[in-house]
């Protein structure tokens, strides 16, 4: 995952605030749990908001308790680790551990052994979650497909991330994954995939990797921007609004604060902070 | 594209044009005195009359497409059934099946791709839509809506960034603020035990500040502290 999916703090209450930390910290938890001690470097803001996501549509409250972080003295409330929490840090190694096998094929071989690392931890979180697997990987390979053969309309290279994670978030909500979930899961998988080539596509150009926005006539991000203002934002718009109108249908109770905050806030700015031309890197995280 | 109008209007599908001109006038009745109330109530209705307009518009759309091919069916006859019953995946396969394209085939081709959420190629295909049939309404009206519900007319949003702008102050609605006319309600959030706890903190809290006011000034307004 990517990390485009994060809440606006500055206008977040407190106990959302401490809420998300709490999913998020449980979240890297979870991951420490079951499996190697590395895997924890695989939490990440989008998986916290897929973990909240779940807790909301199952219905399930969390439980947060005092628990220490190896990376605070202070003891802060943490998410107990639980079934959903384990499920979706199995999530999140599955999602994680193709797209490293996707960045080593595209010629990143620095990241050849954190992807051997983490094949025993997927191979394990494949067992509980079989349909996820099988959806990433065959999404992946048929997205390189698609990259290779050329002339694929964006709308079908997005389909195949967007189709891995509602995928995903299907095996994971069970049997509440209804319309509504469909249509949010799926046009947030759109909306990262966008956001993510929106970002690169100077990285791109310049490395002469694919990138589905790619077009001749530009050799910045800020010339992008401006040639193809009127596309990335209708891309970015409109699945942000169909995550939205989902969103709103959706019957929600648990970590609603969280979620809407996230999703009202936080998606709409991190949308205008991309088609405003900041690097997500050089924007000021949490 | 996401209710079916037949349903909104409250009339079988087979329905005659002036029976649903009926209904539609009946309910716009309804809803038109209704708009005026109180709240949550008068925001409802004022949305449903728009739903009503465009359902209206709609059934007519098809109705008289019905009548017109009375008889010999049309050649999308198919295709607008299974779009109707939400099997897109037929109607992709309908479409597909069908050589020659018109108007007619690019906009349901743009109504399927909408339905699968591929909205750029959705937009494209209304646009030839468009170019291939300038003067038909039905095609103009579908991309402005299109294009409507791409910008996101969402009047919470406008409300948090006024809030923002006026000067950086924003409440314990910081979400939820807004019309009424939210699709959800945030009860949980508003509503409840939770804010009259706010509240009566507020009126607490506002006594105190009065009182060390006054005793600024040299006066008492709680005797007690």
């Amino acid at each position: 995952m990517f990390g485009y999916v994060i809440p606006d703090k500055p206008n977040m209450l407190i106990k959302d605030w401490t809420a998300f930390r709490a999913v998020y910290c449980g979240l890297c938890k979870a991951l420490g749990k079951t499996g190697a001690a590395a895997t924890r470097f695989l939490t990440n803001y989008d998986s916290a908001f897929l973990a909240a996501l779940i807790y909301a549509v199952t219905d399930t409250p969390f439980e947060a308790v005092p628990a220490r972080c190896i990376l605070s003295v202070k003891k802060k409330p943490i998410a107990k680790v639980d079934k959903i929490l384990t499920a979706v840090a199995d999530a999140t190694v599955i999602l994680g551990y193709f797209k490293l096998c996707d960045d080593v094929e595209d010629g990143e071989k620095s990241k050849a052994p954190l992807k051997a690392a983490l094949k025993r931890r997927m191979l394990r979180a494949k067992k509980r979650l079989p349909a996820s697997e099988a959806s990433v990987s065959q999404n992946y390979s048929r997205l390189r497909e698609l990259e290779k053969s050329g002339g694929a309309s964006v709308d079908a290279l997005a389909d195949c991330f967007a189709s891995m994670l509602s995928a995903t978030v299907k095996e994971l909500a069970g049997e509440k994954y209804g319309e509504d979930l469909a249509t949010l899961s799926y046009n947030l998988g759109r909306w990262i995939y966008f956001a993510d080539a929106i970002d690169d596509v100077e990285d791109d150009f310049k490395a002469g990797r694919f990138n589905p926005l790619l077009t001749d006539g530009f050799t910045t991000k800020a010339e992008f921007l401006k040639n193809e203002a009127e596309t990335a934002a209708f891309l970015l718009k409109s699945s942000y609004n169909k995550i939205v109108g989902a969103y709103d249908a959706l019957e929600i109770t648990v970590a609603e604060g969280i979620l809407s905050n996230i999703i009202y806030l936080g998606m709409q700015k991190m949308t205008e902070d991309i088609l405003g031309g900041k690097e997500k890197c050089k924007m000021i995280r949490l | 594209m996401q209710n079916d109008p037949f349903v909104i209007l409250g009339v079988s599908e087979s329905a005659t044009q002036s029976e649903i001109f009926d209904a539609y006038k009946r309910l716009r009745d309804k809803y038109s005195d209704e708009r005026f109330l109180e709240g949550e109530a008068g925001a409802n209705a004022a949305r449903k009359l728009n739903e009503l307009y465009d359902a209206y518009n709609e059934a007519m759309d098809i109705a008289s497409r019905r009548a017109s091919v009375a008889g010999g069916g049309s050649k999308y006859y198919g295709v607008e059934n299974a779009i109707r019953q939400k099997n897109f995946a037929e109607a992709q396969r309908l479409l597909d099946n069908i050589s020659s394209r018109d108007g007619e085939w690019h906009y349901l081709q743009s109504v399927v791709f909408y339905n699968n959420n591929w909205l750029l190629e959705s937009k494209k295909q209304l646009e030839i839509a468009i170019e291939k049939e300038p003067g038909n309404e039905k095609y103009r009206r579908s991309l402005s809506k299109l294009n409507s519900a791409i910008n996101g007319e969402r009047p919470h949003q406008e409300s948090w960034y006024n809030a923002d702008k006026a000067g950086g102050q924003t409440t314990q609605n910081t979400y939820t603020e807004g019309p009424q006319n939210r699709r959800r309600s945030y009860s949980q959030y508003r509503g409840g035990g939770q804010s009259d706890t706010a509240n009566c903190c507020n009126a607490c809290s506002a006594c105190l500040c009065a009182d060390c006011c006054c005793e600024c000034m040299g006066g008492d307004l709680i005797t007690c502290c």
